[in-house]
């Protein structure tokens, strides 16, 4: 079958591609955006190394066909920081707090701990460890990410909200 | 880990997903939230030429409650339902399954449909949705037609759906007032796990607030499909809710349960565990049955 | 100990956290190459049988595909890790004549892309002519057993034995005697990024090799030995690696293929594996049986131990020598005894081979121990603690034939994690379903015995300074995610008294970095790299103090020192100058050559295994569910003595991390095979613990100065992985009376032992 058209809207900036139907959303960042702040893992959906954003949501790319994406708008690694300096809260924690060993996970760790807060701004520590209950890690033992979530939530609430 | 090669169709009602179906049928396979699909092919499991994609199918996605009837749309993910005050409400197993499936990841994109039709004798929200009862309806080029789900599941992945049917809806009926839910799922983690043994419970209590009047004990893992207990049923409608006879409950849903040895347990451990998570399920139904 | 507390024993965070977290750090699958092909492995679908024919005519057809080669188109070079013994180098990089596990590998192809390669080693057709397999130790060592390896009678391909003391005399003697059998399993690495490497050939028949690997230098000599050309004519360059724990440490048959493809065909060469290749066939934590026997005086006096160990080595050797070596000491580690018979036999089954892994024998050789332990302090009516406090090595205690302790908090770790987990009133205590248990550690920092046969020494560095008053650290010493990039910087910068901000590093390429570095393994890169860069830096020192006494004439008593990027006279700090500005005048003397020095760290007269060793101890709880058998982990209370932290939050994510891989160890994480196969080949399926099942964590630093270390540093990564698991069985043991002797300690297991079931 022929390829066919997509049209992504990754970190803000309009995409264009060709892509066989049978490609992942993951692969397609990947190879073809170049994008590869997206990892791969397991390629099955059980690790959350993949995980990106999609219309606000996470979901695994590595499980998303990239023409259910299109016209979605997709946030990656990539387009959280403001620039090489002025990283996002959360990505400004996870290197304060150790949160980071070998950083295979951490993209995808830290669009989890995204997700997360864009839906509940002051999770309690249990919420934190639920919402990243899709993605694995072998180095941290989760701890220290745990903590520079909550130390990043409590930093991007509303003065008077948070811990 | 690449998907094979097969031609993607995304229809734009259910009117001509049907037609798309049927015209490819027995080498399609219908794409909902992708993530028991899409790993069954990444493992060549399954290969089937033809994709059609439900994302462009409206009105699928929605719950409804219409003269003591609840409806649930098949594309509603487990996220949805794991969060909704009507499905908490209505038909509160579901959102109890749907709550602990996967991971959040997965519950984004993972249907009741999907989770439905691919049969897995462990599914999170199969399990629960055999306790309420639910019908599935299926709207295949000569209609609908309704299919209670314990006679839905045939076999594991095979279900009595015709290879150019959709399931269109969930149905069940809504719940008698003081009916309460439980749902108890055993694994080694708390999240990414498919169960070892999951047990749905559902209870309705007479208005004397204690006797049972009706029970529907719905067992995961134990057999080909997800079952019912109807012995557990059996001991428990008439008597004082409880524990002694939840445990009695138990006792015979491990005699209804079928477990085998696989990697994931051995069958005497998982009959050992229908008894234990029977009890505790009923005893959450139990509690949420008296809260209402 | 004088050091600069900013940089020394502070928690600095990564350097390389940035890169990590907006996506930038690249490891070897992101990178691509003009030309790039893509590489796929056909591997054996049996586990024991003779190749009689390959058939490769079916893939070469495939449009798309540039090489297809067997074993029989390579110079069939064996290797193996312990070049020392060449008689132990057991694998060929394609299998020629014979296969011994299912997914050993037996040819690769490239092509133009990754689908069309798949499908080309798919249509590779291998007949077989089946031979009898075998699966355990058991099996294998049984008369009349079908060889693996013709050279290896028996299928045992190594033993290793020590013997000291009057074992029998002692044991005789000995009021209280115990023998107890243990079993333990295999365990995945599961590191997050599966294994990728690209091989882009160059001139003259060189290759570069760009892989995730914790042991470059290796890969270097064995890629090279392998494909039979000179060592110089293989570079490999490390991009960042998403974790190893000792699964990255062999030369690997992909990186072969792909090195051997790209000279082939001149392009670029890509392998990446899945998670499926990973699980299904990957490298994986020993699974041992070991005998235990000790005895006691009445008073808890450990007097003599007897030690048997078989070792199941899967199809070949690895790093399983090693594993067999260390097994021995570990299993006289800890306590002090007067008598030690140690047999440790490696064995070969039809089995994906197992290696090292994070603790490297000593998580096996401890859960015996410390089980066993804490089952005699029972019977002899004493506190676990207070019987290991009986028997407690100090400082100064000699191992024999081993080492020399020259620093050991264990006491202390001891002393401190009875206070921190509240261990008296809780044993005393009894809660039924809830439970305390104890399990103590002891790993080297570095080994000493030079099985790769290296003629270099074991750790180098070079570094160079310049007069705008940075430095570049160029070492081999291998960033894997437990943070060399960072802490060796902290070691220069403490040394050299300038700011961590003012050095570049550039680490991990054969070709740029001073030989060697033996790779991370054996928790050796901090104290060796360590070393060798204060070794360069006072070299560099040294060449920056004439500097000073020339330029403000000084009187020879004085001493020079380097703090905050300046070079000063001690006694006199006004006197001083910026370091740029003494380099820069150290400069102009030296006629246009660079002021750079090379130093080395090689552990010399140090006994046969390592320079210095970490000690602590873990107090796990407990509560069981009764009616289930689960057990979940509720607190862990863990004293560690790893000399001086250099980084401490660095050591506290080893802790932390080391806790999830103990805790799966123990609870969930198996294998589980059938006929040789591996059936869980998922994260799904295969349990490590995620974010919920982790319980909080306590820790405390006993802080020794390790003489050997730099700044008084030693271990901190693998020791931990240890005393989880004995722990936890302790503590279900509390709880329930059930005591494990075999892990996983799985819910049907607990409860089985608690006579639940029958």
């Amino acid at each position: 079958m022929a390829k066919e058209i997509i049209e992504l809207i990754v970190n803000g900036d309009r995409y264009e591609v060709a892509v066989e139907p049978w490609r992942t959303l993951a692969e397609v960042l990947r190879e073809d955006l170049n994008l590869t702040g997206t990892k791969i893992g397991c390629n099955q959906g059980d690790c959350g190394a993949c995980t990106v954003l999609m219309e606000g949501r996470s979901v695994s790319s590595c499980l998303t066909l990239a023409a259910e994406a299109h016209q979605r708008e997709i946030v990656t690694i990539e387009g959280l920081a403001q620039g090489p300096e002025d990283l996002h809260p959360l990505q400004e924690a996870f290197v304060e707090h150790g949160a980071v060993q070998c950083g295979y996970c951490t993209p995808g760790m830290i669009l989890s701990a995204k997700h997360l807060l864009d839906h509940n701004p002051t999770p309690s520590e249990q919420e934190i460890r639920q919402g990243l209950s899709g993605n694995l890690c072998r180095c941290t033992g989760y701890s220290k990410i745990v903590e520079a979530i909550g130390a990043a939530a409590a930093k991007m609430a509303p003065a008077g909200e948070g811990e | 880990m690449l998907l094979p090669r097969f031609e993607y169709h995304q229809p734009a009602s259910l009117d001509e997903a049907v037609e798309v179906l049927g015209q490819y049928a027995g080498e399609a396979a219908v794409l909902a939230g992708g993530t028991d699909l899409l790993v069954n092919m990444k493992h060549q499991a399954m290969a089937p030429s033809h994709l059609v994609s439900l994302a462009g199918v409206e009105g699928l996605d929605q719950a409804s409650a219409d003269g003591g009837r609840v409806t649930v749309g098949p594309l509603m993910s487990a996220a949805v339902l794991a969060q909704s005050e009507f499905i908490a409400a209505n038909a509160g197993a579901l959102a109890l399954g749907a709550a602990v499936l996967g991971s959040p990841q997965v519950r984004t994109r993972a249907t009741v449909g999907g989770n439905v039709c691919n049969a897995r004798p462990a599914a999170d929200m199969s399990v629960p949705l055999l306790a309420l009862g639910a019908r599935a309806v299926l709207t295949g080029p000569d209609g609908q037609r309704q299919v209670d789900l314990e006679e839905f599941f045939v076999g594991p992945g095979q279900t009595v759906r015709a290879p150019g049917e959709l399931l269109s809806a969930l149905e069940m009926d809504a719940p008698a007032p003081g009916t309460g839910w439980g749902y108890q799922k055993l694994g080694l983690r708390k999240a990414l796990e498919i169960s070892l043994v999951n047990v749905a419970a559902a209870l309705s209590l007479e208005d004397d607030g204690k006797t049972i009047k009706a029970a529907r004990v719905a067992l995961g893992a134990v057999a080909p499909t997800p079952i019912l207990a109807p012995g557990a049923a059996e001991v428990l409608v008439g008597q004082a809710a409880g524990g002694d006879v939840f445990k009695a409950a138990g006792q015979k849903a491990a005699a209804d349960a079928k477990p085998i040895d696989d990697h994931r347990g051995s069958a005497w451990y998982r009959r050992e565990m229908v008894a234990v998570l029977t009890a505790r399920a009923l005893n959450q139904a139990w509690a949420r049955a008296q809260g209402q | 100990m004088n050091h600069n507390p900013k940089i020394i024993g502070a928690s600095i965070p990564r350097l390389d956290g940035k890169d990590k977290v907006t996506g930038r750090a690249l490891y070897t699958d992101d990178l691509k190459f003009p030309g790039m092909l893509y590489g796929a492995l056909h591997r054996s679908r049996l586990p024991h049988a003779r190749i009689k024919k390959v058939d490769t005519s079916a893939a070469k057809k495939i449009k798309g595909v540039k090489d297809v080669v067997t074993g029989a188109d390579t110079p069939q070079i064996k290797y193996g890790n312990w070049r020392l013994v060449p008689g132990s180098q057991d694998e060929l990089p394609l299998a020629v004549d014979k296969v011994r596990f299912i997914g050993d590998e037996i040819a690769a192809v490239c092509a133009v892309d990754r689908e069309t390669a798949i499908k080309a080693a798919e249509a590779i057709e291998v007949e077989y002519e089946e031979l009898p397999a075998i699966y355990s130790v058991e099996e294998a060592t049984a008369e009349g057993a079908p060889l693996l390896h013709d050279e290896s009678p028996g299928n045992v391909s190594l033993t290793r034995e020590i013997s000291y003391g009057d074992l029998e005399g002692l044991l005789a003697q000995a009021d209280y005697v115990r023998e107890d059998f243990f079993k333990v399993h295999a365990v995945s690495h599961a590191y997050l990024e599966p294994c990728s490497s690209i091989a882009v050939p160059e001139e003259g028949g060189r290759v570069t090799l760009y892989t995730s690997t914790q042991t470059p230098y290796i890969v270097q000599c064995l890629l090279a030995s392998t494909l039979d050309i000179p060592e110089n004519h293989v570079r490999v360059v490390k991009t960042q690696v998403g974790g190893g724990f000792g699964g990255k440490m062999e030369m690997r048959p992909w990186e072969f293929a792909a090195a051997f493809m790209a000279l082939r065909t001149g392009r670029p060469v890509k392998f990446t594996l899945t998670r499926s290749d990973e699980l299904a066939f990957g490298r994986r934590r020993h699974p041992m049986s070991i005998r235990s026997k000790v005895g006691f005086t009445k008073d808890g006096k450990l007097l003599a131990k007897d030690f048997e160990v078989m070792l199941d080595g899967g199809a070949y050797n690895a790093m399983g020598p090693t594993a067999t070596f260390l097994c021995g000491t570990f299993g006289n580690m800890l306590y002090n005894f007067q008598a030690y018979r140690y047999r440790g036999r490696h064995v070969y089954t039809n089995k994906p081979p197992a290696s090292a892994m994070r603790g490297f024998g000593a998580p096996q050789a401890a859960f015996a121990q410390e089980s066993q332990m804490n089952m005699a302090a029972e019977e002899l009516g004493i506190d676990p603690i207070d019987l290991r406090l009986i028997n407690a090595m100090e400082t100064g205690d000699v191992i024999p034939d081993v080492a020399t302790i020259s620093s050991c908090g264990f006491k202390e770790s001891l002393e401190k994690v009875r206070q921190v987990s509240g261990w008296d009133a809780k044993r005393k205590e009894k809660k039924p379903g809830v439970g305390l248990g104890i399990g103590c550690f002891s790993f080297i920092s570095g080994g000493v015995f030079n099985w790769f046969n290296t003629k270099y020494n074991f750790a180098a560095a070079e570094v160079t300074v310049y007069p705008d008053g940075t430095a570049q650290l160029n070492t081999m010493a291998c960033d894997i995610g437990q943070g060399p990039d960072t802490v060796l910087r902290q070691i220069l910068a403490a040394e050299l008294g300038i700011g961590i901000e003012k050095i570049r590093l550039v680490s991990m390429d054969t070709a740029l970095t001073p030989k060697a570095d033996l790779g991370t393994w054996g928790s050796r890169v901090t104290l060796m790299n360590g070393n060798a860069i204060i070794d360069a830096a006072k070299k560099i020192k040294d060449m920056l103090k004439p500097v000073l006494f020339d330029h403000l004439d000084l009187n020879q008593i004085h001493e020079i020192a380097f703090e905050d990027d300046r070079v000063l006279v001690k006694a006199n700090p006004k006197k001083s100058m910026s370091f740029g500005e003494c380099v820069y005048h150290a400069l102009r003397g030296r006629r246009g050559e660079p002021l750079t020095a090379r130093g080395y760290y090689t552990p010399r007269d140090k006994g046969l295994v390592s320079p210095a060793f970490s000690f602590g101890a873990q107090v796990a709880e407990v509560a069981v569910d009764q009616d289930t058998g689960l057990v979940t982990v509720t607190n862990t209370y863990t004293a560690h003595d790893c000399g001086v932290a250099i980084n401490k939050m660095a050591v506290e994510g080893q802790l932390e991390g080391a806790i999830q891989m103990g805790l799966g160890y123990t609870l969930s994480e198996a294998f589980v095979m059938e006929q040789g196969r591996t059936l869980n080949t998922s994260f799904l399926d295969y349990k490590m613990p995620a974010a919920e099942d982790m319980p909080p964590s306590t820790y405390v630093e006993v802080e020794t100065y390790e003489p050997e270390g730099p700044f008084g540093a030693k271990e901190a990564g693998e020791g931990l992985a240890i005393p989880t698991a004995p722990a936890i069985a302790d503590a279900v043991y509390q709880a329930t009376g059930f005591r494990a002797l075999e892990l996983p300690i799985t819910p049907e297991k607990v409860l089985k032992g608690i006579g639940r079931l029958k």
